[in-house]
């Protein structure tokens, strides 16, 4: 793919603000590398600060709201209207209300992977066989066994199918909470490049934010498959093989 | 094996509980109003009584089982057991459900085990029971493995360990060798005519099959169609251990051919030769 788009940029003799080559990018990756990783660093800071964050409150939550009925009918309705809400219009009145450090970005990137870690959770633990639950009650378990028996295990691939959303989301959260105001990270490189017209640079950030979604996602995964090898979708006989055989 | 001495002795002080059913009925809510499932449904079963229970698909056999076990709110009527009247799931007993539900997180050791866990049984007695009881029904070497890496049958089968592992005075079984080939089926039949004699539990067996039926029991309830009633009763008076290839055994083959007759089964070989 890098050399076909080698080739357009010279076949085409595209000046370099427009699209330089993957040469170019990559001379730029290495020339502004203490920056990049700089910016890298605190980006991720930011991302796995607001993922951790939603992760660690929107699965307590939704248990909660799977639990109580009443909690649901009163709480569920603000946090669909919170949802509603597009976060990115948020972010500028982060920035007036907590400034220019890292609270506004980490503050942006929970509140967008809160929402798919929240629904997923519920469907999860709404998903078990209700024969299931009269299993452990005939076994003199009460609400608090079902839960921690049955419904908890049941949901887990529901759940991280939520974090993995989430995660991918993540990135996007923390870039755009830079965008609207920040000194450092990622986000904010991408800007002054934009602004000096350093095409080059902005790609090397592209790619550096591309390959921080990726290795992220795959370190979710990993987990993934640690926590729930159980799980049809972790089976490795599971998987088809197609194409021929040899 | 002191099954012999079983047999020629007193009959074994019954360890079971008694079941009193009165006037029991189902209604299920579901979106195109009630079903009424169940009933009126009265049956007594005593103490250290086998009693198995035949009817078409769909006539509530599952639902009587899960009702008296207290786990479905009837909407009439009532459940006792050993003289108390169930108001929840009732926790002294074993359940075999119909369908495995076993843990596809837990090994099969592990699902066995559950019960267990639930009851706080001490550990290494526990585990050393459940691998014996796993090895009785056939399944050494699989106490690794997961749930999905076995066929039906045995996964009904790890059902059945952790239904038994913690010696319960009151088993339920809901068609528990249903998914079984015909040998599996015959030794499951006997090693739980073996276990009834030694412990003599009361037991509330569900089932499709005659056979099955007339072997174990001490009597055997034919259920109509839903709303599941009780058609006929019938004693199984014959000496124990029994064997299920008695069919000669003129009992056996007067209850057989009369549960048949009212389950609608029509037997073309006798109706041309009686005409
Ligand atoms: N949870 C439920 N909600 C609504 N209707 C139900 C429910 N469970 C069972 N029924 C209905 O109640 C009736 C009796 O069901 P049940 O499962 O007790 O039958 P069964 O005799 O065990 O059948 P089978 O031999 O096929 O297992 C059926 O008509 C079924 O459709
Ligand atoms: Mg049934």
């Amino acid at each position: 793919m890098s050399l076909a788009w080698q080739a357009i940029a010279v076949l085409f003799d595209l000046p370099t603000y427009i699209l330089p080559t993957p040469v170019d990018a990559a001379e730029s990756l290495w020339t502004n590398r203490d920056e990049l990783w700089a910016a890298t660093l605190v980006t991720t800071g930011e991302v796995l600060a607001g993922f951790s964050i939603a992760v660690v409150i929107s699965i307590p939550v939704a248990m909660l709201l799977v639990s109580f009925r009443w909690f649901e009918t009163v709480v569920y309705p603000f946090i669909v209207l919170l949802q509603t809400v597009p976060k990115i219009a948020l972010a500028p009145l982060f920035v007036v209300w907590f400034g220019f450090g890292i609270l506004p970005k980490v503050l942006v990137t929970f509140l967008i992977c809160f929402f798919p870690i929240l629904l997923d959770t519920m469907t999860g633990l709404r998903s078990s066989n209700p024969d299931m639950a009269s299993l452990v009650r005939s076994m003199g378990g009460g609400t608090w066994a079902i839960f921690r028996k049955v419904r908890l295990p049941a949901a887990l691939p529901h759940v991280f199918a939520g974090v993995k959303v989430a995660i991918t989301l993540a990135v996007v959260g923390a870039v755009v909470g830079e965008f609207v105001g920040a000194t450092q990270g990622l986000g904010y490189l991408l800007l002054r490049a934009n602004a000096n017209l350093d095409t080059p640079l902005l790609f090397a950030a592209i790619a550096i934010l591309t390959v921080l979604g990726l290795v992220l996602y795959y370190a979710v995964s990993l987990v993934e498959r640690l926590v729930i090898p159980w799980h049809v979708s972790q089976r490795a006989e599971g998987t088809v093989t197609t194409g021929p055989a040899v | 094996m002191s099954m012999a001495d079983i047999r020629d002795s007193a009959p074994v002080a019954a360890t079971g509980t008694q079941i009193d059913v009165r006037g029991l009925e189902i209604e299920y809510e579901t979106s195109g109003g009630p079903v009424h499932a169940l009933g009126p449904i009265d049956l007594t079963i005593g103490a250290g009584e086998f009693v198995s229970v035949v009817g078409p698909s769909g006539c509530g056999k599952s639902t009587l089982l899960k009702a008296v076990a207290g786990l479905i709110r009837p909407s009439a009527g009532g459940v006792s057991i050993g003289g108390a009247p169930i108001t929840k799931p009732h926790s002294d007993l074993g359940i075999v459900f119909q369908n495995p539900l076993l843990m596809d997180w837990r090994s099969v050791l592990s699902n066995v085990l559950l019960q267990a866990e639930m009851r706080s049984m001490p550990k290494q007695q526990a585990t050393a029971k459940a691998k014996a009881l796993l090895a009785q029904v056939g399944l050494a070497g699989f106490e690794n493995r997961r749930p999905h890496e076995l066929s039906g049958g045995m996964q009904q089968r790890v059902g059945i360990c952790r239904a038994l592992l913690h010696e319960p005075p009151l088993i339920m079984m809901d068609e528990p060798f249903g998914a079984l080939d015909a040998l599996t089926r015959e030794q499951m039949c006997y090693d739980l005519q073996d276990l009834w004699l030694e412990r003599r539990p009361t037991v509330l067996f569900i089932t499709h099959s005659i056979s099955e039926a007339t072997l174990l029991s001490d009597r055997v309830i034919v259920m109509s169609k839903r709303p599941g009633q009780i058609l006929a009763e019938y004693e199984m008076t014959r000496p124990r251990p029994r064997l299920l290839d008695d069919d000669e055994h003129p009992e056996v083959d007067r209850v057989s051919r009369e549960i048949r007759r009212l389950l609608g089964v029509t037997d073309h070989a006798t109706t041309k030769k009686a005409s």
